[in-house]
């Protein structure tokens, strides 16, 4: 009794710091669209059903010295239901309102447009992620992230 | 009898707190992705123009294993900014199978190196960027307003 005992408070010290290594949970990925203007482009399609594409990071950029704007939108596509590009179910997601493409893409003389958010983004199951960009101002974005269900 | 009962209840306490311990540390702890699972690295290039370089000491690390950048710091040279990409291959400075990392849609230099009189571009990555296996990690920049770089990670399978 007293060895399973001791057993288990070395496991319970012992674990958390094995459990501070996990960085995310699920499938990695990462996806990118350069040049975007104000047509809405997929940047990464939804994954199997069942799993959802969770958002960590964005890196974002206007192409000229001048910013843009852009908005991560979701969306389906041909494969899941009609539609290209987020055409179908189209919803603007982050940020999510109705109107148009409204964080900076800095200008590419300034630093560059970089969000972290603690709480990941959650794209809801079985949505495309497309971008929303500027006409006068197209936009280089990257984001990063993982799926999981 | 009763001392055995009440050593017994003490054991059970302690394991107990131990589990509470372990629980409330896991489900607080938010997942963080610079938490490091392999060896560190850092990498830099200086002054780099319109020409494909690579980062010194990021060339690629052992088979198997790969370079995950967690953070990256970029800086013109020069009061006006420049730009850059960051991009892998292999050959000399990323010559062979080049292909675009950050952005990874682009093949022009981007990501802005500001001005060194403004602050620099700092992006600490809760994903890292993930330098596939036996690939060298290369930087392009602008012309006369050179970047300098600095990028940091960890190297795992």
């Amino acid at each position: 009794m007293r060895r399973f005992a001791a057993l288990g408070i070395v496991l319970a010290l012992l674990l958390p710091a094995t459990g501070e290594t996990q960085a995310v949970v699920g499938q990695p990925w990462t996806c990118s669209v350069d040049e975007q203007d104000d047509s809405t482009v997929r940047c990464i399609a939804a994954p199997e059903p069942g799993l959802r594409l969770y958002i960590t990071d964005v890196v974002a950029q206007s192409t000229t010295s001048t910013a843009g704007l852009f908005n991560i939108v979701q969306g389906t596509a041909t494969a899941q239901g009609g539609g290209a590009d987020c055409s179908t179910a189209n919803a603007n997601m982050w940020p999510a309102t109705d109107a148009g493409a409204r964080y900076a893409a800095a200008a590419n003389t300034s630093a560059a447009t970089a969000f972290r958010p603690s709480s990941p983004v959650i794209v809801p199951t079985g949505r495309d992620v497309c971008i929303l960009g500027d006409a006068g101002n197209p936009v280089t974005v990257q984001l990063f992230g993982y799926s999981a269900p | 009898m009763r001392r055995y009962r009440l050593r017994d209840v003490a054991w059970s306490v302690l394991v107990l707190a131990g589990l509470v311990y372990m629980s409330l540390a896991v489900a607080l702890k938010p997942a963080r992705a610079q938490n490091i699972a392999g060896l560190q690295f850092t990498c830099a290039a200086d002054d780099i123009g319109a020409t494909l370089t690579r980062l010194t000491g990021c060339i690629a690390p052992e088979p198997g294993m790969r370079r995950y950048v967690t953070d990256i710091v970029a800086q013109s040279t020069t009061t006006t900014s420049g730009q850059f990409i960051l991009r892998y291959g292999t050959g000399t400075n990323c010559g062979t199978g080049t292909t675009s990392l950050l952005p990874s849609a682009a093949t022009a230099a981007r990501i802005a190196s500001p001005a060194n009189t403004a602050a620099p571009t700092v992006i600490s990555f809760r994903s890292p960027l993930v330098v596939p296996s036996g690939k060298d990690l290369c930087v392009l920049g602008v012309a006369t307003n050179t970047t300098t770089i600095q990028v940091s990670g960890y190297v795992a399978p």
